[in-house]
């Protein structure tokens, strides 16, 4: 039996500096339920499993990866299905990429808080991410200036 | 000169330099790892590696991969971080208020699949922050004479950035 009621949030980041930063953000979510999701290497089971946190693994891929891609757009789509989102926020990367265009298209809000690496230009995942989300911001003013997305504040 | 006498009086008297070399969850980073280990000849240092390459058989102590709890307590201990010019390095340097050296991965050497390490390595030069390294020799130089701790930015724009998402996603919680 499906459950009728919707989660606030999912917030989602490759495991490593892109999750990193997203738990740094947390603050900003605390009232809402949320669910954690991160990719699927190394490590990434036994950390979440010590933040004592719902969360939920995919397969990670990047650029070009298609065959990781799809496996990634599937378990993607199972966990949008299954908990139906009002929003997702991710610090990217390609699976953050994937939740936001799944989610949309479930009608969930997206927000796309570009990577602090991404000093000059936004990456490849943020530039496509511009045609997907709803607010779509990046941590360093020099970027923001180049037109496509916000500064509205940073890790750094 | 004088700051290397230091580390090996701290070695002999107790006090020795615990150095944590980390390389990120994504990419090994074996240009890192052989540096440091001709580091361990030239300064009596102890050091940790956590090296992202389950196939390390070099005489650094290590692990490949760490959870989360372990990677805290290895920042903890640590009297000084080294590490690839990741984001979560940095914000681990900054979290434990440690010195922290920084080894940017380069592109041309396959290290990474973009060139953003040398972009933030320039931020940190910017701001002060972190010794950025590029051969053994520094290294050891900032060792000998660690940059000043990182320190947690309990900056207005952190907050500004925090504050504008819990706008965006209240709203769209609240439909």
């Amino acid at each position: 039996m499906r459950s009728q009621s919707r989660l606030d949030l999912i917030a989602i980041a490759s495991f490593g500096g892109h999750l990193e930063e997203l738990l740094h953000l947390s603050t900003a979510w605390e009232g809402s339920d949320c669910l954690y999701v991160t990719t699927e290497v190394a490590g990434a089971d036994a950390a979440m499993r010590t933040a004592a946190t719902p969360f939920a693994l995919v397969s990670d891929c990047h650029m070009g990866q298609f065959r990781k891609m799809i496996v990634c757009l599937r378990q993607i789509i199972a966990l949008v299905r299954r908990h139906r989102p009002k929003c997702v926020v991710t610090t990217g990367a390609l699976p953050g990429l994937i939740m936001a265009l799944v989610a949309r298209l479930s009608g969930a809000q997206a927000i796309w808080i570009d990577s602090l690496a991404n000093t000059d230009t936004l990456s490849g995942s943020g530039r496509l991410a511009r045609w997907i989300v709803d607010r779509h911001l990046t941590q360093w003013p020099a970027v923001a200036r180049r037109g496509g997305t916000q500064y509205s504040g940073t890790l750094f | 000169m004088a700051r290397g006498r230091q580390t090996w009086r701290n070695a002999v008297f107790g006090n020795p330099v615990l150095i944590f070399v980390t390389v990120g969850t994504q990419l090994p980073f074996p240009r890192l790892l052989a540096m440091m280990e001709e580091v361990a000849l030239r300064r009596p240092v102890e050091i940790f590696a956590q090296t992202g390459d389950p196939a390390y058989r070099g005489p650094l102590s290590s692990v490949a991969a760490m959870d989360r709890a372990a990677f805290e307590d290895a920042c903890a201990r640590a009297s000084l971080i080294v590490g690839h010019a990741g984001t979560g390095t940095i914000l681990a340097a900054r979290r434990h208020g440690k010195s922290l050296i920084v080894v940017p991965r380069q592109l041309e050497l396959g290290e990474h699949r973009n060139d953003h390490q040398s972009g933030t390595a320039e931020q940190l030069r910017r701001i002060g922050e972190a010794a950025v390294c590029e051969t053994v020799e520094e290294i050891v130089t900032a060792i000998d004479n660690p940059p000043p701790p990182s320190h947690q930015r309990a900056g207005p724009e952190r907050q500004k950035l925090i504050d504008a998402l819990a706008g965006m996603i209240g709203e769209a919680v609240r439909h």
